[in-house]
């Protein structure tokens, strides 16, 4: 199995992390660097047509986008490891409902407060008003982690999973990030939760 | 779970007063053999898509309920207690309920893998492509094709001029992934390979509202305009657009 990306990527790192998760051990992290245009380059173009990170090469399966990697690992490792995709059908589309809240939610509100912490000198304003955008969204995780453990339920899955790499990076590296969770406790205490996780430190170790 | 009286939209205490599916009183809700499946929703592509699996999975007994939009009912307390970004569409699957349109798009292809239109891929590898095709609707074809849909719906509503600027800029990000469908297509009938699946669906009423606003959205890309074809004259996309005159949806022309 061949992981082609870079650890610090927060997209790679989500399939790093899925396959901690799953104790999988037997793979090779071959860097591409996009940040150097190194997915540009043609024989990776031809694998991946975007030219984005990551992708997984395991025996003929050729497969990129992180969500639908993580989702692969969760179905071929099933018997393994940590359960990530819950135990029956609703678990699954709530899983399903969960990850795509990340990716279409989270994630553009997240990427924005990003893009202003990761480039100094930081414009305050527009981080105030990113910041703000994702509160909004964080509020709704507020609400549903003080019913629920977890985002799909009361178990770890793929859809917290999915949050951690970016998270790390606005609430842990970036510390403005850490303003989002005065006032909202939950959210406080399921991000120590999974962050705490030692498939999550093991990736840590690597960045 | 809380249940909200379809009439006068207000927490019901009573369940006798407040207009129900039939099927789902009291406090057995599933003792029926009857199920019943309720999509919440206006005439939007991610409300058809929703339809569009239900139809292609042969699931015939949908009850549409309108959230009408453009009266701000998404933002009202009923509906927010059951999608709480207040976006549409919402499956009501007896007392099961579900929200973002590509999670119950998954939900349904597999709840009904036995009948109607296999949707999923058989084999671990042919359901990982699906998926991959399906998240590359979600991460790159998608917020280009929102921002064209809402800034062609906005000028239709405000009865303002198109902001030109945006519909090109947004165009040029959809060449980039029409491209890419394109060197797929001539190698696969499909986006995931040789079978219709998710990952096709999920484009065609998204697909055939970008035509809409521009007839030529995609002529240039010959096997995307073949694909699209092939899919946009499946039987139950024609059902879908045939039950969204249902909604009385003020539609973007």
């Amino acid at each position: 199995m061949k992981l082609y990306g870079i650890a610090s990527s927060t997209c790679t790192g989500r399939v790093l992390l899925s396959l901690f998760e799953k104790e999988v051990e037997d793979f090779e992290l071959v860097i591409v660097n996009v940040r150097k245009g190194e997915g540009k380059k043609p024989e990776y173009l031809r694998l991946q047509p975007f030219g984005l990170i990551p992708l997984l090469e395991d025996g003929d399966v050729t497969l990129y986008e992180s969500r639908a990697i993580i989702r692969y690992i969760a179905n071929k490792y099933e018997g393994q490891g940590t359960a990530l995709y819950g135990k029956d059908i609703k678990d699954r589309a709530k899983v399903d409902q969960w990850l795509e809240v990340e990716g279409q939610n989270f994630n553009v509100a997240i990427r924005s407060s990003l893009g202003v912490v990761s480039k100094p000198p930081i414009d305050e304003a527009l981080l105030t008003e990113t910041l703000g955008k994702l509160g909004k969204v964080l509020d709704i995780y507020e609400d549903r982690l003080s019913n629920t453990q977890y985002l799909a339920g009361d178990f770890f899955s793929l859809a917290d999973l999915s949050h951690m790499t970016t998270g790390w990076k606005l609430f842990d590296k970036y510390k403005q990030g850490s303003i989002l969770f005065e006032g909202r406790p939950h959210v406080k205490a399921w991000w120590e939760n999974i962050s705490s996780r030692p498939a999550f430190k093991k990736l840590l170790e690597m960045i | 779970m809380e249940r909200y009286c379809l009439d006068c939209r207000k927490l019901a205490v009573d369940f006798s007063v407040a207009r129900f599916t039939p099927l789902c009183q009291g406090s057995n809700p599933c003792s029926n053999t009857r199920e019943n499946m309720k999509l919440y929703g206006a005439g939007t592509a991610n409300v058809h898509r929703a339809l569009l699996v239900l139809f292609e999975k042969e699931v015939w007994d949908v009850e549409l309920v309108h959230v009408n939009l453009l009266a701000g009912e998404h933002m009202k307390p009923w509906y927010q207690a059951m999608q709480p970004f207040h976006q549409i569409p919402l499956l009501e699957d007896c007392d099961f309920r579900l929200y973002e349109s590509r999670a119950i798009i998954r939900y349904i292809a597999e709840k009904y893998e036995g009948q109607g239109a296999p949707l999923l891929g058989k084999t671990l590898k042919e359901r990982a492509l699906v998926n991959q095709w399906v998240e590359v609707e979600g991460q790159n074809f998608f917020a280009p094709y929102e921002a064209i849909s809402l800034e062609s719906f906005k000028a239709f509503y405000f009865k303002r001029p198109l902001d030109k600027q945006l519909i090109t800029s947004n165009f040029e990000k959809l060449e980039k992934v029409f491209n890419v469908y394109e060197a797929q297509l001539s190698r696969n009938k499909y986006l995931a390979g040789d079978h219709y699946s998710i990952a096709d669906l999920v484009h065609t009423p998204s697909l055939h509202r970008l035509k809409r606003v521009e007839v030529d959205a995609f002529a240039k890309w010959k096997h995307v305009t073949a694909w699209y074809e092939d899919i946009r004259s499946r039987p139950a996309f024609q059902k879908v657009l045939e039950w969204d005159s249902k909604w009385p949806f003020v539609k973007a022309e």
